[in-house]
């Protein structure tokens, strides 16, 4: 079969002495990284993207992926110990393994978090390397008014999955679109909404909007509640979970990796929905939830297994079509374009070594983490132990350099505390932030795919539903909102967010 | 009429003042074009347009929520936002006038308008990340790092501002045990190599100092940092930022923490 031939040529690439080096030297960082409470994967990127400028392209995107998916597995470790979020992915995983850090089982929860999160990049690599292919020849065929219906699609699938009220995830992505817009329009050549600011004629960058709502928000959210935190350091012995623990699991695994690559595909999924929805379908469908809050081991494979699923399945749309679907993969095109790499479909065919070297560099990587992290484990829970009010000064400096970094700006830095300032008053507000950002960043292309396919179809607005793809794009979104408002699902959608 | 939900009473009148600027702003300035060949203003006052509309409805809808909440959902004083406008004001009449003072005056409208709001957390945090926003090019890496974490751990429950000018002075004790390890070594082993033997030095020495120092904890803590990120991202990623103020910059590159 062909797929072999190409995984054949990936592995190739991947497993060359030079990318295994970098494949484990991203892994690492993301699990340090995800490790440390408030800063992420976004301020780690943006901090090595112009490092990655004098490494060989493959190189340098094996590197950036294994930060991503690193960072899913460090994030765990801190939700569990610390009933931290290492990671906003692992913020679920903090409800059951904490708990059962504190029933002394911590080893187990942190052997069945490597263990679902290994299982689910394994299935999210073979999914990549089946679905991309045929997904990029669709994507081939794609017009304006295809991926105009692709985004509004995504952007309708994050507001379902977002927390709270519907109506206010939409206006967040309104106003993500809208903050999206300012700088300069690439038609007319006008600075929108700059008010003759001149830094802002290139736009507000989105590594500040991202790391100012979710980096600075929950640094302060953490300082804010400053409840006596208990770190499980000695109590962390046996890392293997028992033959039960694993049978017990092994359907939630399955169960949340599905879902998991499913929300991963979407433009607007990727892991932090992901993890979310695992778990609240978990607790629907097990016989006895009476235990999940409790320390259910299921509460805590079915958020890692999902949301290192949803990371890696999160790379289809960058790679098919071009498309980023969360700030790490915005950042992704970033470093893609730095080495002259135009991501769409194209890739795939240009580049295969490209593209199925950094598939087979995944599972590389994810093999790599389950081995890392258990010998590992005792250097991140040392690390853990030091005390917040030592860390949290660090993690704003990395940030500050990190913003700063993307253009050598100090302006960045200062949009960057304004943003910070509106992601606590939008949470306060009970608004979420995540779909204001991925409306931020599609902003722009969504824009300019309505004007080329409004431009094409003489003003004909209906081109968007009678050219078939766009047409079942859009159907697909009207069923989802349609859904949304059937009493039916409006309820059990309100009660699985009640946590 | 009572408000029954202040979280929608607020976030309605949020989405409804956005929605209304941008579309009234792109309405104004731009031009709107056609449906067939849209001009700039078209998507924003179309996007506008729909988010006042959504506005409009959280906010009427918290006259009638089956969900009661306080009006009081964020903090919020009066007082320091009017001072946060007069700023904003005065920056703006300052622009083109004199550059210092309007970098000033911008620094300080950022900060009064992030203290209007919120917890002490908030507004120290941001307010630590403002002044670094400003200080980073002209005083350098290392002291923007020192003012930084001191600002920031204002905000922690556990400061003391009483043990600050002991933990400052050791600080700048260790950044100066830095500048001499540079001088020394640099020479012989080369930057990179000064820079992270230094660099484990003077970790070695904050953690063990610090530790045994009563009172020194934050001063420990910004000498590590400064020196972390001078030699990681700037020695190591080739980030381009001054490690030391730019009155002493040639001193700085004779000993190999040149920009």
């Amino acid at each position: 079969m062909d797929i072999f031939t190409n995984l054949g040529i990936g592995f190739g690439v991947a497993l060359s002495p030079l990318n295994m080096l970098y494949c484990f030297f991203g892994a690492l960082l993301g699990t340090l990284i995800g490790v440390l409470p408030g800063i992420g994967p976004v301020a780690t990127i943006a901090m090595l993207l112009p490092v990655t400028f004098t490494l060989p392209p493959i190189s340098a995107l094996i590197m950036l992926a294994g930060i991503y998916y690193g960072a899913q597995y460090g994030g765990s470790t801190t939700a569990i110990l610390v009933n931290l979020p290492g990671e906003s992915s692992s913020a679920v995983t903090t409800i059951d393994g904490y708990q059962m850090a504190r029933n002394g089982r911590a080893g187990a929860a942190l052997g069945i978090a490597a263990i679902g999160s290994f299982f689910a990049g394994c299935v999210g690599t073979v999914i990549i390397a089946l679905f991309a292919p045929p997904l990029a020849e669709v994507a081939l065929k794609f017009g304006p008014a295809e991926y105009f219906s692709l985004m509004v699609l995504g952007l309708v699938a994050a507001t379902v999955l977002a927390h709270g009220s519907l109506i206010k995830a939409i206006a967040m992505t309104i106003v993500g679109l809208l903050f999206g817009l300012v700088g300069t329009d690439v038609n007319s050549g006008i600075a929108r909404f700059n008010f003759s600011i001149s830094e802002l004629s290139d736009g507000i960058g989105f590594v500040g909007v991202a790391m100012g709502m979710y980096g600075f928000a929950e640094i302060i959210g953490n300082l804010e509640q400053a409840e006596h935190r208990e770190v499980f350091t000695a109590k962390v012995t046996n890392l293997l979970p028992t033959w039960d623990d694993i049978k017990t699991c092994a359907w939630t695994m399955v169960r949340a990796t599905a879902l998991g690559s499913f929300l991963g595909i979407l433009p607007g999924g990727g892991a932090l929905l992901a993890s979310f929805a695992a778990y609240a379908m978990e607790k629907k469908i097990v016989k006895d939830a009476s235990q999940f809050g409790k320390g259910d081991i299921r509460g805590v494979c079915a958020p890692e297994s999902a949301n290192n699923a949803g990371a890696q399945t999160s790379f289809i749309p960058l790679l098919t079509l071009g498309i980023p679907s969360n700030p790490v993969m915005a950042l992704m095109i970033g470093a893609m374009m730095i080495q002259g790499i135009a991501p769409g479909p194209q890739v795939m065919t240009e580049r295969p070594e490209l593209f199925w070297g950094m598939i087979a560099s995944m599972w590389v990587g994810n093999l790599m983490l389950v081995i890392l992290n258990l010998p590992l484990i005792g250097i991140w829970v040392r690390l853990l132990s030091v005390q917040y009010r030592l860390l949290y000064p660090a993690i704003l400096l990395f940030c500050c350099i990190g913003v700063y970094s993307i253009n050598n700006s100090n302006f960045d830095i200062l949009i960057t505390s304004l943003f910070g300032l509106f992601g606590y008053i939008a949470v306060k507000l009970e608004c979420e932030p995540a779909p204001l950002i991925l409306g931020f960043i599609l902003g722009p292309m969504m824009e300019e795919n309505l004007r080329r396919a409004m431009l094409l179809s003489r003003g004909d607005p209906t081109v968007f539903v009678t050219r078939p793809i766009s047409g079942g794009l859009l159907l697909v979104t009207v069923l989802l909102i349609s859904l949304m408002l059937a009493p039916a699902f409006k309820k059990t959608r309100e009660e699985a967010f009640v946590e | 009429m009572q408000i029954r939900n202040g979280k929608d009473f607020w976030a309605g009148l949020m989405f409804l003042g956005l929605g209304l600027g941008f579309s009234g702003v792109a309405l104004k300035n731009y031009n709107m074009g056609t449906a067939v060949r849209m001009g700039p203003a078209y998507f924003p006052v179309v996007l506008g347009g729909l988010l006042a509309l959504l506005g409009a409805w959280v906010f009427f809808r918290s006259f009638a929520s089956g969900q009661k909440s306080s009006l009081r959902a964020v903090q919020f004083r009066p007082l320091l936002f009017v001072a946060a406008i007069i700023a904003g004001v005065v920056t703006y009449a300052l622009k083109g006038q004199n550059d210092f003072l309007y970098q000033l005056a911008m620094g300080v409208t950022y900060v009064l308008i992030q203290a209007s709001f919120g917890t002490p957390a908030l507004y120290i945090v941001l307010a630590a990340v403002v002044v670094f926003a400003f200080l980073m090019k002209p005083i350098g890496l290392l002291f923007a790092t020192a003012v930084l974490t001191v600002i920031a751990r204002a905000g922690s429950e556990d400061f003391k501002w009483s043990d600050q000018p002991k933990a400052i002075a050791f600080g700048l004790a260790l950044y100066g045990v830095f500048a001499v390890l540079m001088a020394t070594l640099s020479g012989v082993i080369g930057n990179g190599k000064a820079g992270a033997l230094s660099l484990l030095i003077i970790i070695a020495l904050g953690i063990g100092l610090g530790r045994k120092v009563k009172g020194v904890e934050i001063g420990a803590l910004f000498a590590i940092l400064g020196v972390f990120a001078v030699v990681i991202f700037g020695h190591g990623l080739g980030l381009p930022f001054n490690a030391c103020p730019e009155v002493m910059d040639e001193a700085c590159r004779k000993i190999g923490l040149g920009s």
